[in-house]
């Protein structure tokens, strides 16, 4: 079980610079064992911030995560990490990428392989194992990220919009893959997107963050049954909770979008033109 | 002359331009190559002046057989790499100093970047006069040449590492020592290969010109001892020796890098 | 890229500009240093070698090489200028003729020019003349080399709308060319200044009968020290002063085109 409380996360505090962001302020959440939860939210609200503070990259303001019960202070080896950029090693071959975290953490070579290999195989890498990530398609990277990152055997497994910059046609895919990776590992997946139909599309519950400071507007649970066929996603269900969700997100996006414009005049000292970045996509 | 058109015009055969290209290029080396062979064969200009080509690699090759260049690649190349693994053993720690400490770097970039503004060889007689004729001199000023090229190629190289790698080792909790030798010291490899490049060059040019203004032997001293000797076989012989000899390394070390970058970004 | 790294603070902004005024006095306290340490006759202190300084204007010795030294360097500086860009935007025109002759000037750029400096007292003999050709020669290439990949940043449609409007190729060049390429230009001149100025300057170290290059060479036969530190202090002065007002140059350029970059897409 993974228990956010208060959880708080205000930059520039005590480095005496003049302007502070409080980009995420205090949440609450708890999440189950095997649980799939997505956070949704407009650009800039604290999505990452709150991932970063999960995964202890960085210290919170105030609030803690516990896993299990116990707070944890730094980062643990129960929490696995994908990324939205490519964070494959460029220098390492695909294998090599995968196995990483065992070989830092002392894991005997045979070993390590043989469990690399599963993991390559799980993803769908099977043959590409020597290859370089530099050869490699953006969603193949991610890919090996993923299998980098459950090779570890985390509990929890946080993404960070891990499809993000991918194509509409490659992100369907690699979340239908998702999911069943997630329900043969039964871990506990939370996951940050701005798509709302990739949230419905692949979680149990949603939760809808608020423009900054980013709090939890409603955490939504997703009545749609598994599997989540084709049947099930031309049901009259799916469209109302997209349309309940992009009605959640409206309001914020355009608050989100207003503080965006706001900050980039303050930087460059005029306002540029409006831009259609920063509202979620969908619906 | 007319405006071409920068992204091949539809029907351009790629392979044929890449061919058409190499041609020319072909041309215009052979027909410098040639003028050189040539001027002089036909008397367009004075043998005192000028000599072949065929007779400068003829020289190369006899200097070589007799052994008499031998002393002066081994004095050269032993200046050259003694400054260049003083300026590596200088250089990088001090750029990951300024990696480390960002307002360090504050501090010291108006002066780095004017650094090779500053004519260096001009501190050549002054350390003569310190260290005496011999190739202290020639190696302080060919380190002093290259060590900062390295320096900064060493913090950029560092700083130009995307967060994201940092992050996936924070992940994985790794220890700093962990951290920079799997992460931040493969990421910045191609980076501070480059730094290596030039601070190789550098140290190259640092010593052949030294040596060519003042110095007792070496292959800089060669060029300048037979002009003024008036032996412009040897003379000519001897230019010719050190430009393959740098082109040379040119390339090598620029085939290298290439192969670093190759695997430098996904 | 540290995109999310704490940017610059205004209270650290002071404690860099006072790192930045004290680099210049360490050097000084260093220098007063190892003048007391190694003695005066192998190290002037930094007061004596300014009164030297002084005495030389006054005297008029430093002013005769001075002269000397300017009037080669601007003159030589100016024939790079005009040719290099001149070459550099001829080339620049057409991509193909571009890539045939680059490797072949990059390949030129990076041998060790200073040992052809021979060649050039052959042909123009030992005065001025093989000076300045030398200075062209050591300070051409970076102005040319940027000039032409400079001239590739040139939008195609710029050039497309310049025809259309039936600029003549003055016009084009006046008002299309030369403002797209005058931030790489710039650099280019900043750098061929600075090569410029250090072939003259190993130029005259080597053989001519007047410059301060020249004369450091002549003090260190005497062991004038105190001498030859006020002539590389000169030298210093001139080249980071000079270096200084590019670096200007290229910052206020960098705003113009940062703040107004679309004006020229209209
Ligand atoms: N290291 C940082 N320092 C200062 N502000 C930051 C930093 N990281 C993020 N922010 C700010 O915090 C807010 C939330 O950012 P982020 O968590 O990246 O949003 P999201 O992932 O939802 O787009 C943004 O306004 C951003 O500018
Ligand atoms: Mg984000």
């Amino acid at each position: 079980m993974l228990e956010l409380h208060d959880l708080s996360k205000t930059y520039g505090l005590n480095d005496s610079s003049v302007s502070t962001v409080n980009a995420v302020d205090g949440i609450d959440l708890t999440i189950e064992e095997g649980e799939f939860v997505s956070i949704i939210g407009p650009t800039g609200c604290g999505k990452s911030t709150l991932f970063e503070l999960i995964g202890r990259l960085i210290e919170p303001t105030d609030g803690e995560v516990r896993i299990d019960g116990d707070t944890i202070t730094e980062p643990d080896e129960r929490i696995g990490m994908v990324f939205q950029d490519t964070s494959t090693f460029p220098w390492l071959s695909v294998i090599e990428n995968v196995e990483f975290g065992l070989k830092m953490n002392g894991v005997d070579k045979t070993e390590r392989r043989e469990r690399a290999r599963e993991m390559i195989e799980l993803v769908g890498l099977k043959g590409f194992e020597d290859a370089s990530p530099t050869e490699l398609s953006g969603g193949m990277n991610q890919r090996v990220a993923i299998a980098r990152t459950l090779v570890m055997n985390p509990d929890i497994i946080l993404m960070d919009e891990p499809f993000g910059a991918l194509d509409e046609q490659t992100r369907l895919i690699l979340g239908e893959e998702l999911l069943r990776i997630w329900r043969e590992t039964g871990a506990t997946i939370l996951f940050v997107t701005h798509s709302i139909n990739e949230a419905v599309h692949l979680s149990d519950r949603i939760a809808v963050m608020s423009a900054r400071p980013g709090r939890f507007k409603e955490v939504v649970e997703n009545p749609l049954p598994r599997p989540r066929t084709d049947e099930v996603l031309g049901k009259d269900e799916y469209n109302e909770i997209v349309n309940r969700l992009w009605d959640e997100l409206r309001s914020e996006s355009k608050k989100g979008l207003q503080q965006k414009m706001e900050e980039e005049a303050q930087e460059h000292g005029a306002p540029e033109g409006v831009q259609e970045h920063g509202a979620p996509e969908g619906a | 002359m007319a405006v071409e058109s920068g992204h091949g015009i539809g029907s351009v055969d790629l392979g044929d331009r890449a061919n058409r290209i190499r041609i020319y290029q072909t041309l215009v080396v052979v027909g410098l190559l040639g003028l050189i062979e040539f001027l002089p064969r036909f008397g367009l200009v004075e043998p005192t002046t000028l000599i072949p080509l065929t007779e400068m690699l003829s020289e190369i090759v006899s200097l070589t057989l007799s052994g008499e260049l031998t002393p002066h690649i081994i004095q050269t190349f032993t200046a050259i790499f003694a400054a260049f693994a003083l300026g590596i053993l200088t250089g990088i720690p001090t750029g990951v100093l300024l990696w480390r400490y960002e307002s360090l770097k504050d501090v010291l970039d108006p002066y780095l970047l004017t650094y090779y503004a500053i004519p260096v060889f001009a501190f050549y007689p002054l350390l003569i006069a310190i260290f005496g004729l011999n190739i202290m001199p020639i190696i302080t000023i060919a380190w002093l040449f290259s060590v900062v090229i390295i320096i900064t190629n060493t913090a950029s190289g560092l700083k130009e590492i995307p967060d994201i790698y940092p992050e996936v080792g924070k992940n994985l909790n790794l220890t700093s020592a962990q951290m920079f030798r799997h992460i931040y010291l493969p990421a910045a490899t191609p980076y501070v290969f480059t730094g290596f490049k030039l601070g190789f060059i550098y140290a190259l040019i640092g010593t052949v010109a030294s040596e060519f203004i003042l110095a007792e032997n070496g292959l800089g001293w060669l060029i300048s001892f037979s002009y003024d000797s008036f032996d412009v076989q040897t003379m000519y012989a001897s230019m010719l020796f050190v430009i393959l000899v740098s082109l040379a390394v040119n390339i090598a070390l620029i085939m290298i890098e290439r192969r670093l970058y190759r695997r430098a970004r996904t | 890229m540290s995109t999310r790294s704490e940017t610059s603070l205004p209270g650290n902004w002071s404690i860099v500009r006072i790192g930045r005024i004290a680099v210049p006095l360490i050097i000084l306290a260093l220098w007063q240093l190892g003048a007391e340490v190694y003695g005066q006759f192998a190290l002037a202190t930094p007061l004596e070698t300014f009164e030297t300084m002084v005495d030389g204007f006054q005297d008029g010795w430093m002013v005769e090489d001075l002269l000397v030294t300017v009037t080669t360097l601007i003159v030589a500086y100016l024939i790079a200028v005009v040719s290099g860009v001149w070459v550099g935007i001829m080339l620049g025109l057409s991509r193909f003729w571009q890539e045939v002759f680059e490797p072949v000037i990059l390949g030129t750029y990076s041998i060790p020019k200073i040992t052809l400096f021979p060649i050039f007292l052959l042909i123009f003999g030992l005065g001025m003349d093989s000076m300045v050709a030398f200075g062209w020669f050591h300070g051409v290439f970076p102005v040319l080399i940027l000039t032409m990949s400079a001239m590739t940043t040139i939008d195609d449609t710029h050039m497309n709308v310049a025809q259309s409007l039936g600029l003549s190729q003055w016009q084009r060049f006046k008002e299309v060319i030369v403002p797209s390429i005058l931030p790489g230009l710039v650099i280019g001149l900043r750098l061929g200044f600075s090569l410029t100025f250090l072939g003259i300057v190993i130029g005259e170290m080597f053989a001519a009968r007047a410059g301060l290059g020249h004369s450091l060479m002549l003090y260190m036969e005497t062991v004038q020290v105190d001498r030859m530190l006020a002539i590389i202090t000169v030298l210093v002065l001139i080249a980071a002063v000079i270096n200084a007002a590019f670096y200007i140059i290229e910052a206020r350029l960098r705003r113009r085109a940062g703040s107004s970059g679309d004006v020229a897409a209209m």
